[in-house]
C-alpha cells in the first residue's frame, strides 16, 4: 500500500500548522511581538474573551497585557487535532496555562471575592498562582505556501487560583537556574538566535 | 535523501492513531457517546479500574457516568510514544486530567478522610476538583484501513485533590467566554476548515 500525494501533503501541512500553534505560545510566554505577528494573517481575527476583534490589534494588546498581568506565563498545548482541506485547515488544541500574578494585579485578574478570601497570604507574599484549562479553536489559511491563523476562538473550561506556594530561593529550587523570562534574555534565544 | 515508503506509511499510521487518542479525549470531555463508540473496536477491551471489560460497553458506560460524577473534565495527553508494526500500533500516552466535583459528590469520590480535612474550604464552596496523572497504554489495530483501540489499560501514577479554586464570574475570568460545553453546542463541533 503506497502513501498517496494527499496524505504526504497532509503530513507536511500538519507539521507546519503545529509549528504555528507552538509559535503563538512561545511568542506569548516570551512577550515577543514580532514572533506573534508571524502567527496570524494581518487580516485575521481573534476572539479571546478579554479581547474580540482583529488580530492586528490583538497582538500588541496581548503582548503588553501579558507582561502587566503575569510575572511569568506558560501556555502549554496538547491534544492537537488538525483537519486540513486544501489551503484551509481547522484545529483544536487543549490549553493548560500556569501563570504567576503579583499582588497589584490580583484584583483585576481574580476579582474582589478572591482578595477577601485570600488577601496577600502566600508562601511568597504578594504572589498568586493562576491556572486555567481551555482550548484554542483555530481556522488556518495557507497563502503563498505559508500557514497562519486566520481566526482564533478561545474557550474556557476551568480555572484554579490560589495564593502562591512557590519557592524561589530555598531548598532544591535555589539551584534551579536559569529562570524563564520575557524578552530576549530567555535561554530560548540562545538556542534559536534567528527567532 | 528520499523518504522511504515504509517511513511514510509509519507517519500516516501515527497520525491516524494519534487522531484516535485525541478523539477519545474529546468524546469524554464533550460527553459524546457516538464519538466514543468510534474510538474502540466493538470486541475491544478496556481496563479503566473503575470498569474492566468490553470496550463497546465501556464507551456507553463512561459517557453516562462521567456526567453524574463530574461537572467539567479535561483529559490532556502528551508524551505519545508509538511503535507501529503492520496493522498493530502499541502506544503510551501520558495523561494530565482535571475533574470538577460537586460538593455533594465529594465524599463518594474522595472518601471521608478528605472530607474531614477539606470540606468547604474552597474559594467556590460548592465544588472540589482533582488533578490526575497517569498513562494510557493502548493496542490499536487497523482493520479495513481504519485504526481503533483494541485494548486499553489505564495506569494511575498520582492524584491531587483540592477544594475548588475556581473563578468564573469575577476579574479577568468574567470576560473569558464562551465556556466549554458538553454536547453539540461546544464550538469545536462547528469549527471546520
Amino acid at each position: 500500500m503506497s502513501v498517496g500525494a494527499r496524505d504526504r501533503q497532509d503530513l507536511v501541512a500538519r507539521r507546519d500548522i503545529m509549528a504555528v500553534l507552538t509559535r503563538y505560545c512561545t511568542a506569548l510566554d516570551r512577550a515577543d511581538l514580532a514572533m506573534m505577528e508571524r502567527a496570524y494573517w494581518p487580516d485575521g481575527g481573534d476572539r479571546h474573551g478579554i479581547y474580540v476583534g482583529d488580530a492586528r490589534s490583538f497582538i500588541p494588546f496581548i503582548i503588553a497585557g501579558i507582561q502587566i498581568w503575569f510575572e511569568v506565563a506558560t501556555h502549554a498545548i496538547s491534544n492537537v487535532d488538525i483537519v486540513v482541506d486544501g489551503d484551509r485547515a481547522a484545529s483544536e488544541a487543549y490549553l493548560l496555562s500556569v501563570c504567576r500574578v503579583r499582588q497589584p494585579q490580583a484584583l483585576e485578574i481574580f476579582g474582589p471575592d478572591y482578595l477577601v478570601r485570600h488577601g496577600d497570604g502566600a508562601l511568597e507574599p504578594g504572589r498568586h498562582l493562576f491556572m486555567m484549562g481551555g482550548r484554542y479553536l483555530d481556522r488556518f489559511e495557507r497563502r503563498a505556501g505559508e500557514w497562519r491563523i486566520l481566526e482564533r476562538q478561545v474557550v474556557l473550561d476551568w480555572s484554579d487560583n490560589w495564593p502562591s506556594t512557590e519557592i524561589a530561593d530555598a531548598g532544591m529550587f535555589a539551584t534551579l537556574r536559569p529562570r524563564g523570562s520575557y524578552g530576549r534574555g530567555d535561554p530560548f534565544y540562545e538556542f534559536f538566535p534567528a527567532a | 535523501m528520499a523518504v522511504s515508503e515504509a517511513d511514510l506509511e509509519d507517519l500516516v499510521a501515527r497520525r491516524d492513531c494519534y487522531g484516535v487518542l485525541t478523539r477519545y479525549c474529546r468524546a469524554l470531555d464533550r460527553c459524546d457517546a457516538p464519538l466514543m463508540a468510534s474510538v474502540y473496536w466493538p470486541d475491544g477491551i478496556d481496563n479503566h479500574g473503575v470498569f474492566n471489560g468490553n470496550a463497546a460497553e465501556f464507551a456507553d458506560y463512561i459517557v453516562r457516568e462521567i456526567q453524574t460524577w463530574f461537572e467539567v473534565t479535561m483529559h490532556a495527553i502528551m508524551n505519545v510514544h508509538m511503535e507501529v508494526d503492520g496493522d498493530v500500533c502499541v502506544s503510551e500516552a501520558y495523561l494530565f486530567a482535571y475533574h470538577k466535583v460537586r460538593a455533594d459528590k465529594a465524599e463518594g469520590i474522595f472518601g471521608s478522610r478528605y472530607m474531614q480535612m477539606f470540606d468547604r474550604k474552597g474559594l467556590d464552596p460548592e465544588h472540589h476538583h482533582f488533578y490526575f496523572g497517569g498513562r494510557y497504554l493502548d493496542r490499536l489495530e487497523r482493520r479495513d484501513g481504519e485504526w481503533r483501540i483494541a485494548r486499553r489499560q489505564v495506569v494511575m501514577d498520582w492524584n491531587d485533590n483540592r477544594p475548588s479554586g475556581e473563578i468564573r464570574d469575577q476579574g479577568m475570568f468574567a470576560t473569558l467566554r464562551p465556556l466549554g460545553e458538553r454536547g453539540p453546542a461546544d464550538l469545536v463541533f462547528s469549527n471546520r476548515p
